[in-house]
């Protein structure tokens, strides 16, 4: 559900969720807990990866992994250029451990760790 | 009141957080919130 806030006017929503720049999304859950969010503007294929990103992140604080790890799986095959890969292939990772699939998890580690050596998401796979 | 409007994308925005979460309740999806400010 987009809603599309006035950190100037709307003042006590902004303050609520920590406004403190904009542009700034933020994803929530049905309570009005945040799950993700975003600083900046971003073209708009990174945009589109970004949301899926973030739909992701629901899905797996929600315990919808197996849903977020296909989300997940189709995003990294999707945008192989996309800035946001590496932070998708760390989730990935999560996801595949999560749903029993070791081997694929490590499996995605090494390649986070092999094309993305000096990404902070590379520096955050335990060693 | 909540106001809503329709774009040519079928995208419907919601100008109001209750607005919006209760729909998302309803339809069991996400919330999405775009903060802006003039200037």
């Amino acid at each position: 559900m987009p809603l599309k806030v006035n950190s100037d006017e709307e003042a006590e929503v902004a303050r609520r969720f920590q406004v403190r720049w904009t542009p700034k999304l933020l994803l929530l859950d049905a309570d009005g807990m945040p799950h993700y969010e975003s600083y900046g503007f971003l073209p708009p294929a990174e945009f589109q990866a970004m949301l899926r990103l973030a739909r992701a992140a629901w899905l797996m604080n929600g315990r919808r992994m197996a849903e977020a790890r296909q989300d997940l799986e189709d995003l990294v095959v999707a945008t192989p250029q996309s800035a946001l890969l590496p932070e998708a292939l760390y989730w990935l990772g999560v996801a595949r451990s999560r749903t029993r699939d070791r081997e694929g998890a490590v499996q995605i580690r090494a390649q986070l760790k092999e094309r993305f050596p000096g990404n902070i998401w590379a520096v955050r796979l335990p060693s | 009141m909540t106001e809503r409007v329709r774009t040519s994308s079928e995208v419907v925005w919601e100008h109001s957080l209750e607005a919006a979460l209760e729909r998302a309740r309803a339809e069991s999806k996400p919330v999405l919130l775009d903060f802006w400010h003039e200037g």
